[in-house]
């Protein structure tokens, strides 16, 4: 025994090393899992804006990590309360029930910035996005459950409704031209609910955070180990927990994506989602499956998902380069396209698909 | 062979096997805690209550207006096994284990999350 081992040693040496080699990546990988250097972390669920709402944060005080997740919830709730149609005596319900033809109908001053920016946005890209898309939404009920085609001449009667040159803001008032005008801040709503989690646990003072309500997700601060976010982006033709693949991003930014998997309807074959092309009254169908924006700015992030999704992958991608933001545009055909500046930073991972370079 | 090279290699047989003993006391010292600590938390109308991942169990939360689920806890994964929710969505949701996954019964309020040593792949 002792004779085989002194003939060979060289190759015991090199197997040794050979398997402590393997026993380090191990330990690494384990490590890697385990979350080591990771600030301490608690995950806590909740909803809002009629979506599940998962905030984590990252802080060694398990004080600040509680606080703040209510405090995030808090503000949450608040804010639907405020901005949802949906919300009797919210100011989108008061303002969409009491306004009057061509006068100067007062809302609260972020409320009116939101307002503008969003006819900014409605501007810039030709009517692809509306600030005033109720008339539509309404009509189509998707969202309440409604599987029926609308009749095309209530299609084309709500045309007008949704072009937002019938729109103005004013200061702190926003004037309406045309009767039968819907405001809804629905799609940007989770933006601007982004933003102002951001300003939250900029005042909880904590270490970072993950906050996802429904498509829309706030990276914020950094978790302890030195590595970027790893945001994962959905499949949009998969289960709500199946990963197209998984963006790498520091923090502070918003990640928010827009599908037409979230809510359709399908008949004789053909998919009716709830992103609608106000310039035509039906769905966008240009070949898209779903967008996703990445920029710090979350009520731009929110409101370009949106109006990309509906321009199209030429159009939209160009915008997005235009306005500076990185995107993920997923076709029909399961080819995925982004901006220049991450086509690195995301990994595919779901079957079937193409990332083109 | 000379006696001296016979020596030194004696020395560094015993520095490896040293080594090797060595990380493999830190190895199993990382994996050993592993799967012990890990439980789930499940947030109600009923109230908050957390559960071990590593007994088997079936959890039933039925709220007054008739809402009911039954989540389920088997082999270290927890899944929604029945609900009478519309969408069915936490049904068919897969099983999780890995810590912040979270499985959710938004019409019936129902809030299902791991807390775990194993992180998942993910952030978000």
């Amino acid at each position: 025994m002792r004779r085989f081992i002194i003939r060979n040693r060289r190759a015991i040496t090199v197997v040794t090393v050979i398997f402590m080699i393997a026993l380090f990546a191990y330990l690494i990988y384990k490590t890697k899992q385990l979350g080591y250097g990771l600030y301490k972390n608690n995950t806590y669920p909740g909803s809002a804006f009629g979506t599940s709402v998962k905030t984590t944060i990252y802080d060694n005080d398990i004080n600040k990590r509680d606080e703040a997740s209510k405090l995030v919830i808090e503000d949450l709730r608040g804010l639907d309360e405020r901005i949802s149609y949906r919300v009797e005596g919210s100011e989108m319900a008061l303002l969409n029930k009491n306004y009057e033809i061509d006068g100067l109908n007062k809302v609260s001053p972020d409320v009116a910035s939101w307002i503008n920016r969003e006819i900014e946005i409605s501007k810039e890209t030709d009517g692809a996005f509306s600030p005033c898309i109720l008339p539509l939404t309404q009509l189509w009920g998707i969202e309440d459950g409604n599987e029926e085609i609308p009749e095309a001449s209530y299609i084309e009667d709500a045309l007008p409704l949704v072009d937002s040159s019938g729109l103005e803001v004013v200061d702190s008032s926003v004037v309406i031209h045309e009767f039968g005008m819907g405001l809804d801040l629905g799609a940007v709503g989770k933006g601007v609910a982004a933003d102002i989690v951001k300003e939250e646990l900029d005042k909880c003072g904590v270490s970072g955070a993950v906050v996802s309500i429904g498509g829309t997700v706030l990276v914020y601060g950094d978790k302890g180990d030195n590595r970027p976010w790893h945001i994962g982006i959905r499949d949009p033709r998969g289960g709500i927990d199946d990963v197209l693949g998984v963006l790498d991003t520091e923090g502070n930014t918003v990640i928010s994506t827009s599908g037409d998997y979230e809510q359709y309807f399908e008949k004789d074959g053909v998919r009716y989602h709830h992103i609608f092309d106000p310039r035509t009254g039906y769905p966008a169908n240009n070949g898209l499956i779903s967008v996703t924006i990445i920029t710090p700015d979350g009520f731009l992030s929110d409101a370009m998902s949106t109006a990309c999704f509906v321009m199209g992958l030429k159009d939209g991608l160009a915008y997005a380069e235009k306005k500076g933001v990185s995107a993920i545009f997923v076709t029909e055909d399961k080819k995925v396209y982004t901006t220049k500046d991450i086509n690195k930073s995301f990994i595919l991972k779901a079957k079937g698909y193409k990332l083109e370079k | 062979m000379r006696s001296d090279d016979f020596l030194k290699w004696k020395k560094a047989d015993l520095y490896i096997i040293a080594a090797l003993l060595c990380f493999a006391a830190i190895a199993v010292l990382l994996v050993k805690g592993h799967k012990n600590g890990d439980y789930i938390i499940v947030e109600s109308e009923e109230g908050k209550q957390q559960y071990s991942l590593n007994e088997d169990r079936e959890i039933i939360i039925g709220s007054a207006e008739g809402g009911h689920n039954k989540i389920v806890i088997s082999n270290g994964y927890v899944h929604m096994e029945e609900a009478d929710c519309p969408n069915q969505l936490c049904v068919k949701h897969k099983p999780i284990s890995l810590d912040g996954e979270s499985i959710v019964c938004l019409p019936n309020k129902v809030y299902v999350t791991v807390v775990s040593k194993n992180k998942k792949e993910t952030d978000n």
